[in-house]
C-alpha cells in the first residue's frame, strides 16, 4: 500500500512537468497579449512603450526562460503574480479554490444522493413504469447542455421564486455557511442534473448485473430479507464502477464550472480562468489549470484506494 | 413587565436595524475598468471610474458642454495661458484640502514619461503649471492647443502625493475627493464605493455604491431581472429588448459620442483606390441598420456624431451617406471592378450587435457584386491583428470618439500617428488637422472641422455607420437616475433608493 502511494506519486512529476510544459505554451501560442489588451484600442502609445510594459512584465523573455522562472518559483512555493493587476496569486486562487469547491462538492453530494438510490431504483424495479421514467430522465438529464439549464434555473428563479437564491455573485466572506449554500444551490444545481444522470444510469446497469449473479439467489434463497440483499450484497458489490465514474465526473465538474459560474456571475475558479483567458493573464491560467491537473490526480487515486475498501479482494502492490 | 422588556427589545431591535439600514446601490456594468490610476486611464469604462473618484477641474455636464468641478472658474488669458481658481475647501478623503500644488502634482505626473498615460496626448502640450497662489494656478502651453480645456476634462484626475506615497500602486486604492470614497476594487469582479462624509457639495443620500462587473448580457439582464441589481448598463439593444416590458423598470438610453467605424485598409488593394471605397460607403444603407440592428435606438452618423452638437454636420451632406446603388456600381466600374471583387470583414465575435450589423452590410455589398466574408475574432487576437500588426482587409469596431473633435481625427487620420490603423495619408488632411488644434477662434474651428468631415467622408478611409447608444436600465425605486450621454457616472451623488 505504501509502496503503491510512493509509486502513484512518483509517476506525478514527469505528468505535472508536461501539464506545466503545456499551460505555458499554449496560452502563449494565442495571438494578442496582456499589454495590447489592457491598452485596447482608443490608447495613444508609442511602440516603444508597449514594448517597455511588455519587458516589466518579463513578456520579453523567451518561452524556455519563462519556464525555467516558472518551476523555480514554483519550487519556493510561489505561484506568482497576476499580469494585469500585479498582484499575488496564492490568496486570490485559494479564495475562489473555496467558493468553486462548495459548487463543486454540493454538485456531487446532489448527484450522490439522487443518483444513486434512482439507480437501485431502476434496477429492482426493471421493466417497471419506474425503469422507464429513470430512463427518460437519464436520456433527459444527459443532453442537456448545462449552460441551457443555468439560464433556465434562472429565469425560474428571476420569475418564480423572487429572493430565494441570488442570480449574482457570492456570498461575503465572514457570511455564515446557509449563505454560501444560498448562493452556491443554483450552480451546484445545475451542474449536478448531468452527473445525476450518468451515475444513475450506470449504478442501474451495475445493480442489473450483480442482482443476476448466483449468490444474490443463494441469498434471497436463505430468506434474507429483500433489503438487506439490495443494500449490502448487491448495492455495495456494484458500486466499483460507480465510483470510477464519479472519479471522472468529479473531473467534469471541474471543467464544468468554467461555463456554469460565467452564467451565474459566481466569482469562482471558473470565471477567474474565462476572464484570464480573455485577458491574457498566464500566470493565473497556468496556476489554476495546475492545481486541477493535481487536484483530478488526488480525486483519482484516492478512487483507486476506495476499490481496495469496497472489493476487500483488491489489493495494492 | 415580561411585556415591558419586550417592549424595549423591540424597539432597540427596529432602531438597531433603522440605524444600520444601509442605502446601497448595486449597478451591474458590462467592462472591469482595468485600471483606476488617474495617470494610467486607457479606455472609456476607466474615465468614467476616474472622474468618479477624483475629479478633475472641468467637467462635462448633460449637453456635453464644459462646466467646472473642482475649479471654481477658468479665464483664457491669451491662446496659450489658462487661469484657473480652485473651489474653497475641498477635501480629499485622507483629510487634506485641495490646492494648486495638488494639480501641478497630478499634471506633471501624468506627463512624467516613466509612468504610462495611454491618453496624455490631450494634456502634452502643457510647459508649465504656474502656481499664483494656493487657489490660483495657470496653465502655459507653448503653441496655441484648442482641444486642452477637453484634455483637462477628460484626461486628467485630481490626486496628491501623499496618496501616491501611501499606495504606492493606485491601480487599485486610492483617495480622491468625490462624494464616494473608493473601498475595495477585485479586479473583474467588483468595485465598491462609500459615502465621504465630510464631501463639500450636498450629502449624497446613498450609503454606498456597488459596481458588478458581469461581463455576460444576459447574467446581468437576469439580475436585474431579478432585482440583485438596482441598475444595470447595456451596450446591446438586443439585451435590452426583453427588459422593456418588465413593469417597474425603466430603460434610458443615450446616443453617447460613439461610433461604428469601418476600417478599409488602405494599404491593400482594392482599398487603396478611393472609388472602391466610395462605391462600398454608396452602397450602405445607415438607415436600415440603425432601424433594423440598434431597433431605431440609433443614428446615422458622419465622422462626428450628432451628440456631439454644432460640431457635427448632418449626414445628407456627405458624398455616398444616402444609398445609391446606380452611382455605388459606377465607381466600382470605373475602378476596375465592374463585377465586384471578394474580401473579409473582421468583427468582434463577443459584440452580438457588430456582428448582426456586419451581417447586414455584407447583404447590402452584396448587391453590387461585393462578396465579404465575415470573420468573427476573439477580442485580444482582433486587437492583435488591428492594431500591432495592421494586418486586416476590413474591420468593424464602435470607438468612443472625442469630446473635442481633434480627437476624431487627429490620432486616426494623421499619417504620423501611431493609431492611423487604416494606413490613410493625406497632406491636406494633416495640414487641416494641425490648423483645428492650433487655432483657438471657435467659428473657425467649426469651419476647418466641416471640412476635414466633408474629405473623410468622401474619401473614405472609414465607412461610419451609426451613433452607437448606450443604455442604463433601472428599477423604479431608483430615484434622480440619469444616464449621461459619455456615461459618466457623475449624478451619483444625487441618486437615491427607496427602501
Amino acid at each position: 500500500m505504501l509502496i503503491y502511494t510512493l509509486r502513484r506519486f512518483l509517476q506525478l512529476t514527469p505528468m505535472l512537468l508536461g501539464v506545466i510544459l503545456v499551460v505555458m505554451l499554449l496560452p502563449r501560442l494565442v495571438p494578442g497579449d496582456v499589454v495590447t489588451i489592457m491598452l485596447g484600442s482608443e490608447s495613444v502609445i508609442s511602440p516603444d512603450r508597449a514594448a517597455e510594459m511588455r519587458s516589466l512584465l518579463g513578456l520579453d523573455r523567451t518561452i524556455p526562460e519563462q519556464y525555467w522562472d516558472y518551476l523555480n518559483a514554483l519550487a519556493q512555493g510561489d505561484l506568482g503574480n497576476s499580469l494585469r493587476t500585479g498582484r499575488s496569486l496564492g490568496p486570490l486562487i485559494a479564495d475562489r479554490f473555496i467558493l468553486t469547491a462548495n459548487v463543486a462538492l454540493l454538485a456531487l453530494m446532489m448527484a450522490i444522493i439522487v443518483g444513486i438510490p434512482l439507480g437501485v431504483i431502476g434496477a429492482r424495479y426493471r421493466r417497471s413504469r419506474w425503469s422507464i421514467l429513470l430512463q427518460t430522465f437519464s436520456l433527459v438529464g444527459l443532453s442537456l447542455p448545462t449552460f441551457w439549464t443555468g439560464t433556465i434555473l434562472l429565469l425560474v428563479v428571476t420569475f418564480y421564486l423572487e429572493g430565494v437564491f441570488p442570480t449574482i455573485g457570492s456570498a461575503a466572506a465572514g457570511a455564515p455557511w446557509y449563505e454560501h449554500l444560498r448562493y452556491a444551490f443554483l450552480p451546484a444545481l445545475t451542474l449536478a442534473v448531468p452527473v445525476t444522470a450518468v451515475l444513475a444510469r450506470i449504478t442501474q446497469s451495475a445493480m442489473i448485473e450483480v442482482l443476476a449473479q448466483d449468490y444474490i439467489t443463494v441469498a434471497r434463497a436463505k430468506g434474507v430479507g429483500e433489503r438487506v440483499v439490495i443494500f449490502k450484497h448487491a448495492l455495495r458489490n456494484s458500486l466499483i464502477p460507480v465510483v470510477t465514474e464519479l472519479g471522472l465526473q468529479a473531473g467534469l465538474i471541474l471543467g464544468g464550472v468554467v461555463t456554469i459560474e460565467l452564467v451565474f456571475s459566481y466569482p469562482g475558479v471558473g470565471l477567474l480562468v474565462l476572464t484570464a483567458i480573455n485577458q491574457r493573464d498566464y500566470p493565473i491560467l497556468q496556476s489554476v489549470l495546475l492545481i486541477v491537473s493535481l487536484l483530478f490526480f488526488i480525486i483519482n487515486y484516492l478512487v483507486d484506494l476506495s476499490y481496495g475498501f469496497l472489493n476487500p479482494r483488491i489489493t495494492y502492490t | 413587565m415580561k411585556r415591558t422588556v419586550l417592549a424595549v427589545i423591540t424597539c432597540i431591535v427596529l432602531l438597531a436595524s433603522f440605524g444600520f439600514a444601509q442605502k446601497t446601490l448595486r449597478f451591474g456594468i458590462p467592462v472591469d475598468p482595468i485600471n483606476l490610476d488617474p495617470a494610467q486611464m486607457s479606455h472609456m469604462v476607466a474615465h468614467r471610474f476616474v472622474a468618479f473618484l477624483y475629479p478633475s477641474l472641468l467637467k462635462y455636464d448633460n449637453n456635453l458642454a464644459l462646466v467646472g468641478d473642482l475649479a471654481e472658474s477658468y479665464n483664457v488669458i491669451d491662446d496659450t495661458t489658462y487661469e484657473f481658481t480652485l473651489r474653497e475647501g475641498v477635501t480629499f478623503h485622507h483629510g487634506e484640502e485641495i490646492t494648486s500644488e495638488h494639480v501641478k502634482f497630478s499634471i506633471e505626473r501624468l506627463l512624467d514619461p516613466d509612468v504610462p498615460s495611454p491618453e496624455a496626448f490631450e494634456l502634452e502640450p502643457i510647459t508649465e503649471v504656474e502656481i499664483i497662489d494656493d487657489r490660483t494656478f495657470r496653465l502655459h502651453t507653448e503653441e496655441p492647443f484648442a482641444p486642452i480645456l477637453h484634455g483637462i476634462a477628460f484626461g486628467l484626475g485630481i490626486h496628491s502625493a501623499e496618496t501616491v506615497e501611501e499606495y504606492g500602486d493606485l491601480r487599485f486604492q486610492g483617495s480622491g475627493s468625490g462624494p464616494f470614497e473608493l473601498v475595495e476594487y477585485r479586479a473583474n469582479e467588483i468595485v465598491v464605493f462609500e459615502r465621504y462624509e465630510d464631501y463639500d457639495g450636498p450629502r449624497p443620500p446613498l450609503d454606498r455604491v456597488e459596481f458588478h462587473v458581469i461581463t455576460d448580457d444576459v447574467a446581468r439582464s437576469t439580475a436585474l431581472s431579478a432585482g440583485d441589481l438596482d441598475v444595470a448598463e447595456f451596450l446591446s439593444p438586443r439585451a435590452v429588448l426583453p427588459l422593456r416590458s418588465v413593469d417597474g423598470l425603466n430603460v434610458d438610453y443615450t446616443g453617447q459620442p460613439s461610433i461604428s467605424h469601418f476600417h478599409l485598409n488602405t494599404r491593400r488593394e482594392p482599398f487603396d483606390d478611393v472609388r472602391v471605397r466610395q462605391a462600398m460607403s454608396c452602397a450602405l444603407d445607415r438607415q436600415a441598420i440603425a432601424d433594423i440592428v440598434f431597433v431605431g435606438d440609433a443614428e446615422p452618423t458622419g465622422p462626428v456624431p450628432p451628440s456631439m452638437g454644432a460640431w457635427a454636420l448632418p449626414v445628407d451632406e456627405f458624398e455616398c451617406y444616402t444609398r445609391d446603388l446606380e452611382r455605388s456600381r459606377e465607381l466600382l466600374a470605373e475602378a476596375g471592378y465592374p463585377d465586384g471583387f471578394s474580401s473579409t470583414m473582421i468583427g468582434r465575435a463577443d459584440n452580438s450587435t457588430d456582428i448582426d450589423q456586419l451581417q447586414m452590410m455584407a447583404e447590402q455589398f452584396a448587391e453590387v457584386g461585393i462578396d465579404m466574408e465575415i470573420r468573427q475574432l476573439e477580442w485580444g487576437e482582433m486587437l492583435d491583428l488591428w492594431i500591432t500588426q495592421k494586418n486586416f482587409d476590413t474591420l468593424l469596431i464602435g470607438s468612443s470618439t472625442g469630446r473635442d473633435p481633434d480627437a476624431n481625427f487627429y490620432r486616426r487620420f494623421h499619417s504620423e500617428s501611431e493609431r492611423n490603423t487604416v494606413g490613410y495619408n493625406n497632406p491636406e488632411v494633416d495640414e487641416l488637422m494641425e490648423r483645428g488644434r492650433t487655432t483657438i477662434d471657435q467659428e473657425e474651428r467649426y469651419e476647418i472641422y466641416a471640412e476635414l468631415q466633408r474629405i473623410i467622408a468622401n474619401e473614405a478611409p472609414k465607412i461610419f455607420t451609426v451613433q452607437v447608444p448606450l443604455y442604463h436600465v433601472y428599477w423604479d425605486r431608483v430615484q434622480n437616475w440619469e444616464t449621461h450621454p459619455m456615461g459618466m457616472y457623475y449624478h451619483l451623488g444625487q441618486v437615491d433608493i427607496e427602501e
